[in-house]
Formats: structure tokens, C-alpha cells, sequence
């Protein structure tokens, strides 16, 4: 990193200026972000992968779909409650619609 | 619900935080309307931003002696360090300066458009900045610290006096369509205030906001569904981890997201405002559209609630230059960039006292340092970084209109008696009914302040 080099996107991810002692970096968490995180392609783009492969690892077994992606995003298996309200998500929306809610919640994207 | 840190916090504020507890009682993230310290005319801030720094000497701090010394060394108690470590000879302004308006300000013909409003600004010729770097100098026109991680200015108001309308951030962020300004969004950072009053960004013209809505190949009944359930896990997420701001702080992002979507096409499109006002704003031109837009754009979110918009006119520092930081050619530099401030600045200062919002509006412009007077390297044609004098300005509710106050030197070089940043911030806050002393938060052992332990409210300006 130079002092005073082109660093537009390193900025927008609150990298801290090279010519201050930064002991601490800042941290956004704004609404301009929750809404980039929900609805920018790319972020779909990656709730349908990971729902092409809930449905590979698991076919037709949303119960099972539902415990992978808690095993891949949260390193846990979901609560008996937890289960049946996505039970009762997935069965009424796209398995990719899903995927995106994990991908927006709190638990996978902020690690404290 | 209250988090633990706020509990604390309210604990340590004792009564004197009396004004601000309400703020405890809205989990810290919502920023609901907060009374101030004392009656005040100012509601709300516009900060206009001149990243690079623009120079005063050039523009509203006239020194006819440069013409006397023009080319002559500056030498003993008056030799002038400059930040590049170049030291070149007195250099006369390649302005001409003419009086206008009632007060009989001198201003530059670099701005034609901003010497029409004189009569409306007052002007603090005595400013000084801890640093002659861009970065720690542009933290303490931002934060009042030269160190990064402190809360901004418009991040301090919006937990003073919270918000006037919950469809829309308390603080709003207009970066120069050019590109962000050095050190970026540390420049409108909470800090250690929670979350919810951080700046909010949004972008040019063509897409005032990123990602606003879906992609078409999601529904609305797939999107609502989306926050249902995505509020619900956050919920239950929070409640097992109690304490944490920051979760607190999404959830509130995301439901201030989805109130966005509703209520942000309003505010940023143009399409009701009149053939003339475009004008006036320099939207017919391509030059000054972008920050043009910004300054109306600036003008409708004030009216519309949201306590504080920072604009900013200049981008990072590097190559090729976006923004005032004039080293090699300050004549090409300062004309480019002017050409771009002018017109649209001005239009939105006659636009805010013609609506009658000036009774109420606040409005500060301020770079992180000023220019020497003398020439950046023997023979050449650019000015260095001058942290030791340069002007800020105000105009709006409470202050003396068409005023001056304070003075740099003859060769416009050192302030006579220096304002510091500390005091511009804690008049900004005495205008808004906010006591810079009161305005505090309990954060690593000390109940901090915009203005550290420094600070006199600049009383001979105001009104």
C-alpha cells in the first residue's frame, strides 16, 4: 500500500489510510450494505450455487438440505424449532431464496 | 432493549447524561429525535467538504502584500517549512481580487459564482490543523482526531439530536462523484458510537443508492418473505448473544434497508424539481452535473429530515489529481476544480435562503489545510500544504452574516491568533443547542468528546 496511491477499493472496505497509526480499523455496518449483501447479483449468484449444492449432496430431502447448509454456514446442527420454521420457508419459496437469507443473517456474516 | 454496554454507559453517565439517556432506550442503533442541550436555531447540517485543500490566499483571504514581495525569499522567524521540503520564492495570487457585496469582501475571480453570497457566509480566517499530512489532517477536520478510528462530526450530531425522519439514515454521505476522499469512509465513521450513526453513503446520480432493490428475478413476495424470516433467525440470534452492538446494529441496518426502498426514489429523484433550479445547479452542464446533483440532492434530504449531509467536493489524492491538492500547477489545479465548486455551491446557498431553510440549516465549508504563500520549489508554479492559517466557512442560522473574523499574517502564511479545529467544532455544536463539554460517551475509561479536552465556542460570530 503507497501513501496517496489509487486505493478506491481497498477505501470502500474501510482499509485504513497508510500515513496514521490505525490501531484499530473501522468497521461499517450501514443500510447501504445490508442492501448491497441481499440484493446484488453477486450474492445471488452465490445463494444459487450453494443451493445447486444442498440439492446435489442432499436430492430431494429439504429436511436434509436444511441441516447441511446449517452445517456449512453456522458449524451447527439446527434447533428442532429452527427446522421446521425453514421446513416450513423452503416449502413455500425457492431453495435459492433460502440460501440467501442464510448468507444475509447475522450469524453467518458477523463473527464476534 | 437496552444492550449491556449502553446499560453502562447510562450508568456512567449519572444525571448529567439526563438529555441523551433516551438514546439507551432505543438499543442504541435507532436514532430517534433527541432534545438538545439549549434552544437553538440551527436543526441541521450541510459540511461541505474540499479534500486537497483548497487555498485560502486564492480565494477569500486577500493579501495584496504577496504582489509586494512577490519572488522574494522568505527568510528568519518567517521561513516556511513546506511539506514536499521544496522551498520556493513569495508567490503572488494569479487571481485578481475585487470587493463585493454589502460587507465589501475581497474574493478572488476564482469563484464569481460564491463571491455573490459573501454577504451570507462568515468567514474564519484563523484556522489551524495539527498536521500538514492530508490523512491525520483531513481526520481532525473530520473527527477533530488526528489518529483514525474516531467518531465524525456528522456521527456526534446525529447521536446529539438523533433523527427527524426514520425512513431515511440520520446521516448521509455525498462522496465526489470523482471518487472518495482520502481515508475514505473513516472520514464519516461512528467510532465507538453505535453503529446507527454512521454516514451513509450514496452514490452519484445514476445510481443514487446500490442495489436498492432485487434483482428482477426475485418477487415481491420472495423478497418480503426474505426479511421476514431473516429478522426472525437475527432475533433469536441476538437474544443469545446479548451485549453486542454491533448484531443490534444490523438488524436495524436491515430493516432501515427495507424502509429505504420505499422512501429513498423520492428523495433522489429530480424529476419534480423546475427547469430553473436544474439550472441554477449547473445539471445543464456536464462539468458541474455530477456535484451539481450532489448539492440538490444535499437540499432535498435536509428537507426532508435527515440531520446531517457531508458533502464533499474532491476525491483521493494521487495521480491525476481529483481534487485541491494543487503541487505543480495550482493555476490549472484551482481552476478546474472551482469550475466544479462554484456555481453549484452557490446555487445551493441561495436555493437554501430563498426556501426559507437557511432559518434552520447550518452550513460549514472546510478543507483539511490551506496553500503557502510561497511557491512550491524555486520558479515553479504550485503551493504547499499550509496547516499553520486558512479559512473555513459557515453561513446559516445563528451567525453573523457577511462577517470575518480572525486573520493570518501579511503573506497570509500563519494565523494571528489560531482557531483551532477544536473550537470551529464545538461553535458548530453550540449552534445545533449542543454543549461540545455535555456531548460526551463513555468509551475506554473516559467520557469522550468531538473536541478532546479542548475547545472555546467562537462567540464573536454568532448572531
Amino acid at each position: 500500500v503507497v501513501r496517496g496511491g489509487d486505493r478506491i477499493m481497498l477505501d470502500s472496505f474501510d482499509c485504513p489510510d497508510p500515513s496514521v497509526a490505525t490501531p484499530q480499523r473501522s468497521i461499517s455496518n450501514t443500510p447501504v450494505q445490508a442492501l448491497t449483501l441481499l440484493n446484488n447479483p453477486f450474492v445471488l449468484r452465490q445463494a444459487e450455487l450453494l443451493a445447486q449444492r444442498l440439492e446435489r449432496e442432499s436430492p430431494d430431502n429439504r429436511d436434509e438440505q436444511i441441516r447441511r447448509a446449517y452445517a456449512l454456514l453456522f458449524q451447527r446442527a439446527p434447533s428442532p424449532q429452527e427446522l421446521s420454521r425453514d421446513r416450513r420457508f423452503v416449502d413455500a419459496q425457492p431453495l435459492l431464496i433460502y440460501c440467501r437469507v442464510l448468507l444475509n443473517s447475522n450469524e453467518f456474516v458477523y463473527v464476534p | 432493549m437496552p444492550t449491556r454496554r449502553e446499560i453502562l454507559w447510562e450508568f456512567g453517565q449519572g444525571l448529567t447524561g439526563i438529555a441523551l439517556a433516551q438514546l439507551a432506550a432505543t438499543t442504541g442503533a435507532e436514532a430517534a429525535t433527541r432534545s438538545p442541550h439549549f434552544a437553538s436555531k440551527a436543526k441541521r447540517v450541510i459540511l461541505i467538504s474540499l479534500p486537497g485543500g483548497i487555498s485560502a490566499i486564492d480565494t477569500f483571504d486577500y493579501k495584496p502584500d504577496l504582489e509586494k514581495h512577490h519572488g522574494k525569499e522568505t527568510r528568519g522567524a518567517n521561513t516556511i517549512t513546506p511539506f514536499f521540503g521544496k522551498r520556493g520564492t513569495v508567490m503572488k495570487s494569479p487571481w485578481r481580487f475585487q470587493q463585493y457585496g454589502q460587507s465589501g469582501k475581497w474574493v478572488s475571480d476564482l469563484l464569481p459564482n460564491l463571491a455573490q453570497r459573501v454577504d451570507d457566509l462568515t468567514f474564519i480566517h484563523s484556522m489551524v490543523s495539527r498536521s500538514n499530512a492530508h490523512g491525520p489532517a483531513i481526520f481532525q477536520m473530520s473527527t477533530g482526531f488526528v489518529f483514525q478510528g474516531f467518531p465524525s462530526t456528522g456521527s456526534w450530531i446525529s447521536y446529539g439530536l438523533g433523527s427527524e425522519n426514520e425512513n431515511l439514515p440520520s446521516f448521509v454521505v455525498l462522496p465526489d462523484p470523482r471518487g472518495v476522499p482520502p481515508c475514505g469512509a473513516a472520514n464519516w465513521g461512528n467510532g465507538f458510537l453505535p453503529a446507527a450513526h454512521q454516514g451513509v453513503v450514496l452514490g452519484g446520480e445514476s445510481q443514487p443508492i446500490a442495489d436498492l432493490n432485487p434483482p428482477r428475478s426475485v418477487s415481491p413476495v420472495e423478497q418480503s418473505a426474505t426479511y421476514d424470516l431473516l429478522s426472525e433467525m437475527n432475533e433469536e440470534h441476538l437474544k443469545a448473544n446479548t451485549g453486542d452492538d454491533a448484531l443490534a446494529a444490523r438488524i436495524k441496518a436491515y430493516s432501515l434497508a427495507a424502509r429505504m426502498q420505499v422512501s429513498a426514489p423520492e428523495v433522489t429523484s429530480i424529476t419534480s424539481e423546475s427547469e430553473s433550479t436544474k439550472t441554477a445547479y449547473g445539471l445543464d452542464d456536464p462539468v458541474t452535473r455530477p456535484y451539481g446533483y450532489n448539492c440538490l440532492l444535499a437540499r432535498r434530504l435536509i428537507e426532508r429530515g435527515v440531520r446531517c449531509v457531508q458533502l464533499f467536493n474532491g476525491g483521493h489524492f494521487g495521480a491525476p489529481r481529483v481534487n485541491w491538492d494543487g503541487h505543480e500547477d495550482l493555476m490549472a489545479n484551482h481552476t478546474k476544480n472551482a469550475r466544479i465548486l462554484d456555481k453549484p455551491t452557490a446555487a445551493l446557498l441561495a436555493d437554501l435562503k430563498q426556501r426559507g431553510l437557511m432559518s434552520d440549516t447550518l452550513v460549514a465549508i472546510t478543507t483539511e489545510f490551506g496553500r503557502l504563500p510561497i511557491s512550491e520549489g524555486l520558479g515553479e508554479g504550485g503551493r504547499d500544504h499550509n496547516p499553520e492559517g486558512f479559512t473555513w466557512i459557515l453561513a446559516g442560522a445563528g451567525l453573523k452574516p457577511g462577517f470575518s473574523f480572525g486573520a493570518t499574517d501579511e503573506l497570509g502564511y500563519k494565523a494571528v491568533q489560531p482557531t483551532t479545529i477544536y473550537d470551529f467544532h464545538a461553535t458548530i455544536l453550540h449552534l445545533l443547542g449542543l454543549d461540545h463539554t455535555r456531548l460526551t460517551y463513555y468509551h475506554n475509561g473516559l467520557n469522550r468528546r468531538l473536541t478532546d479536552v479542548h475547545g472555546h465556542v467562537l462567540r464573536e460570530i454568532l448572531s
